[in-house]
């Protein structure tokens, strides 16, 4: 075997370790998070039953007992939490109270629109924070980067809703560019193409709202680390290599700048999930965002326990794509398991 | 084309400022074909804005500006040309290819993010228009030119996974790679220790007579002066106070700066017989 292959052999076994090991914790969270939320759920005051029947005018004492014994509400705390945790680990979260159906149903039909949501706003997010970041660490003294710097208070200052709200006005309500609420058109055709055109239209504003908020935060971050890496030796060295500028920033300060940022966009991916509900219900985005929401208006429990153990792989996951990718850009890291 | 009577670098006048500050003041020197020129003088006295100006990098990496004076490079077979005044996109064509530059700290001057073999071959294949692999075959020529030991394997690391002195052999093979003309080497040696010091300066030399390169030495060692320079200028407070041969300098110093420098030059056995060391003769600041 050449050098080469042997050496990239060991990185890819470092990268399976680091893999495993993290794939090892999740067991250990989500058994962590089934624990408290069910806790949670069943230390608050109320019986499961009389939330159930509330909604449809009350129940006999028969009928609740019946619901009591469909449900195995009467079982000891201890046997319907280890009955909870079986299901769980066969994702089985039981059923929906309101909707009669199995939630894993429910909420896989609506994890891909948030999905969609979530990695679009954090991709325009990264991507738009740096670049705006970048150009303003160039020019730290002109006023583009000050009108940015106002930019970037004013995105983070304003509540997620309160930007929607304001986008659905300009470019939906006055404008009439772009759809105001779910995912698609009710008159749209089957065609790929045509389908995909509709959700990227519906997708726009809602991923703009989100992703704005982050934009702004990362942008201000990426200045920050920018302006360090611009004044650092290994930038100079490049300089009197006789690069091209654009490679000295685009390449060798930006690779060093972006760490932090993925850093923190991988630490955010819960807030951006969270972000994302709000969201959701000012768009009618048809995610998992909304699903909660309702449920939590309506008491589904099993529905909002189902949410909380998928959010929770949701970000197990997205923090290992962070740790992966923070590997594949920063050398120094890739050598640690 | 160039006049062969002429030095290959001329610096008349140069001043350069940061803001309202004046970090180097009317300086003028002189550096000849494949001789070796100490610019010594303590921090702050303007030895690095000097060097980076050279190139022109105090305006890109410090936000300094060169106010006055020229800058003239005499290459053999080219026409002359005044640095100071050259746009940007010919200027970094010198840079690397004519007139290379190593730093101060081997510890951070080369990019962490990327491994030995890309900087190496970036800076080659930025002034040469060859393939990769034959960009490849003189990095790894000139690995084994500054005596890296198993060089095919050090290529590929990344630089912290080398030692202080080894980033620094890394540095000179990739300032040196395309035989530039003039390398200004800036304390080069300050970061490391006394036994590495000693093998990089080895090395500098060795490679200058290899090559015929004119040699920078910046410094705040005499000792190092007293080995490796021909020539010696001495800056204080952002000037030139006194300039001329090694041996003029070292035999019969004009400037008490000049005479402070030397006299701090620590000697073996000047404390016999003393019980506690001598106030050290400072200079007044308006000497």
């Amino acid at each position: 075997m050449s050098a080469s292959s042997s050496e990239r052999g060991k990185v890819i076994a470092r990268v399976g370790r680091v893999i495993a090991t993290r794939l090892g914790h999740a067991i250990f969270i989500i058994l962590a998070v089934i624990i408290l939320t069910f806790s949670l759920i069943h230390l608050a005051p109320g019986d499961a039953a009389e939330v159930l029947t509330f909604s449809q005018g009350g129940a006999s004492e028969e009928q609740l007992a019946e619901i009591r014994e469909e449900f195995n509400l009467d079982d000891p705390f201890l046997s319907q939490l280890g009955n909870y945790i079986i299901d769980a680990f066969r994702f089985d979260f039981g059923n929906s109270f309101f909707f009669q159906q199995p939630v894993s149903d429910l909420v896989l039909d609506r994890l891909w629109p948030t999905i969609l949501l979530v990695s679009t706003a954090l991709g325009m997010a990264i991507v738009g924070g740096v670049i705006l970041g970048v150009y303003s660490a160039r020019r730290p003294e002109k006023t583009s980067s000050h009108v940015m710097t106002v930019l970037a208070l004013f995105g983070f200052s304003a509540p997620i809703f309160w930007t929607g709200i304001m986008l659905l006005l300009l470019f939906s309500s006055w404008l009439g560019w772009l759809p105001s609420n779910g995912m698609n058109s009710v008159t749209v055709g089957d065609g790929f193409f045509e389908k995909s055109w509709d959700t990227i239209k519906h997708l726009i504003l809602p991923a703009t709202t989100l992703g704005f908020f982050y934009m702004a935060q990362y942008s201000r971050i990426s200045r920050a680390t920018m302006l360090e890496v611009l004044g650092s030796d290994y930038v100079r060295t490049a300089r009197a290599k006789g690069l091209k500028e654009r490679v000295v920033i685009w390449k060798h300060a930006l690779r060093n700048a972006v760490i932090p940022v993925v850093t923190i966009a991988g630490f955010q991916i819960a807030a951006i999930l969270s972000g994302g509900i709000l969201v959701e219900t000012v768009f009618n985005w048809p995610g998992m965002g909304r699903l909660a929401f309702e449920a939590l208006l309506r008491r589904d429990t099993p529905i909002l326990m189902g949410m909380l153990i998928i959010s929770a792989i949701i970000v197990i996951v997205a923090n290992l794509l962070t740790d992966l990718a923070y590997r594949l850009i920063d050398p120094r890291i890739r050598y640690k398991t | 084309m160039s006049d062969s009577a002429l030095p290959l670098l001329e610096v008349n006048n140069l001043t350069v400022k940061f803001g309202d500050f004046t970090a180097v003041d009317d300086v003028s020197f002189q550096l000849n074909a494949g001789e070796t020129l100490a610019i010594v003088g303590e921090s702050g006295s303007g030895k690095t804005v000097t060097a980076l100006s050279l190139m022109r990098l105090v305006e890109l990496s410090s936000r300094g500006r060169i106010t006055s004076g020229e800058i003239l490079l005499n290459p053999p077979n080219e026409i002359p040309m005044d640095l100071a005044d050259l746009p940007e996109d010919k200027l970094r064509k010198i840079r690397g290819e004519l007139i290379s530059m190593i730093f101060q700290e081997p510890l951070t001057a080369l990019n962490p993010v990327f491994s030995v073999q890309s900087q190496l071959v970036e800076a080659i294949r930025s002034h040469r228009d060859i393939s990769k692999a034959s960009a490849i075959e003189m990095a790894l020529d000139m690995m084994r030119k500054v005596r890296i030991p198993d060089p095919e394997q050090r290529l590929k690391r990344f630089p912290h996974e080398l030692s202080g002195g080894m980033r620094q052999r890394v540095m000179i093979a990739q300032a040196l790679a395309l035989n530039p003309q003039i390398l200004i080497a800036d304390e080069p040696t300050t970061a490391l220790d006394v036994t590495i010091q000693a093998q990089i300066l080895g090395l500098i030399k060795d490679l200058q007579e290899q090559t015929g390169s004119a040699v920078i030495m910046i410094t705040h060692d005499m000792g190092v002066v007293a080995q490796v320079a021909d020539r010696v200028v001495v800056m204080r407070q952002s000037k030139v106070v006194e300039q001329g041969p090694v041996e003029q300098i070292f035999d019969d110093p004009q400037h008490p700066y000049t005479k402070a420098l030397l006299a701090a030059v620590p000697r073996l056995g000047s404390m016999a017989d003393k019980d506690a060391p001598e106030k050290f003769p400072l200079v007044e600041q308006d000497a």
